[in-house]
């Protein structure tokens, strides 16, 4: 069975993305996303530091990876454009993932920013990912002004909370044609693999690999539950039901 | 002469070029991306570009991020 990911174009095997924040050590971040499969990453952008060197981060992204960029940082969608041109400028591809965030308190995206930002962006031609709170009406909005995906957080960023916002995802996914890919908020690979059998495209995590006594082994936890999660939403399982449905024959028992 | 480089007064030598202000503050000048007074200057103007007193410069590169 064809079951290939398009985005943005693209064929991709894996559905499981991968955000390359907050690794302690920046060696277990290559060893995740080579554990794991994945085959798009995240990344951030940020003045260097004059004072100092610092590692530069693609040098631990194995070649062929494509690199999501994200805005964060930016609190308007002005800011957004800005950062994205300036990704795109690195010659690094013009993949980006809108998040304009005015709260530091639950990191909750701006979405109506996010909107207009991602209509700048895809008209200049970028493959836009925007990251939002689940709203059918933004969704709707996001897939008009070109978006290549929604990407709704399943609860706050960081919190591992798991889907939280779960009955606004499956609205999403079921009244939206673009693909809906959940990111924040997965602590657990049950969380991704929820997500995937609701009938996601994809899944996004960073903080639950990253934090993890083991990220690469995290890693691939979380992209076998991404498997299992498709695999199980493509093979239309049965609804559950109210009071029992026995498994074994009711007729020809020994004891009559 | 002053000018604003990552958001920091700094006094440089005048009319240093881009290219050669951008050598002096980061040891790997190929992962840099740079502003100069909110427009992107790709790197292919660095080595013909005059920065003039008061310019503001950014310059950013990719690091670890979700």
């Amino acid at each position: 069975m064809d079951d290939t990911f398009i985005l943005g174009g693209k064929s991709f095997v894996s559905r499981f993305l991968l955000g390359t924040g907050k690794f302690k050590n920046k060696t277990e971040l290559t060893a995740s996303i080579l554990s794991s499969g994945a085959q798009i990453v995240t990344v951030a952008l940020r003045r260097i530091d004059l004072e100092r060197d610092h590692e530069n981060i693609l040098e631990y992204i194995p070649e062929g990876i494509t690199l999501l960029t994200n805005t964060s940082g930016a609190r308007t969608a002005e800011e957004a454009v800005r950062l994205a041109r300036l990704a795109r400028a690195s010659g690094h591809g013009h993949w980006v993932k809108v998040e304009v965030i005015n709260d530091s308190k639950y990191l909750l995206p701006d979405n109506a920013a996010t909107v207009d930002a991602t209509a700048a962006l895809a008209a200049e031609g970028f493959i836009v990912l925007p990251y939002v709170t689940p709203d059918l009406y933004t969704a709707r909005q996001l897939e008009k002004a070109g978006a290549a995906a929604v990407m709704p957080l399943g609860s706050f960023i960081g919190s591992g909370q798991g889907l939280r916002t779960r009955d606004m995802i499956k609205v999403l996914i079921d009244e939206i044609s673009i693909p809906v890919i959940v990111d924040a908020g997965i602590g657990a690979p049950s969380h991704a693999c929820e997500a995937m059998e609701m009938g996601a495209a994809a899944v996004l995590v960073n903080t639950a690999v990253a934090i993890a006594a083991n990220p690469p082994l995290a890693a691939q936890s979380f992209a076998r539950a991404v498997e299992a999660g498709r695999a199980g939403h493509l093979s239309r399982l049965a609804q559950p039901q109210p009071a029992a449905n026995p498994s074994s024959p009711l007729t020809g028992f020994l004891f009559e | 002469m002053e000018i604003y480089l990552n958001g920091q007064s700094r006094e440089v030598p005048d009319s240093i070029l881009a290219a050669d202000l951008i050598k002096r503050s980061c040891s790997r000048p190929e992962l840099v991306i740079c502003e100069l007074n909110g427009a992107i200057l790709g790197r292919e103007h660095w080595p013909a570009t005059t920065i003039k007193p008061g310019d503001r410069i950014e310059l950013v590169s990719f690091v670890g991020g979700g």
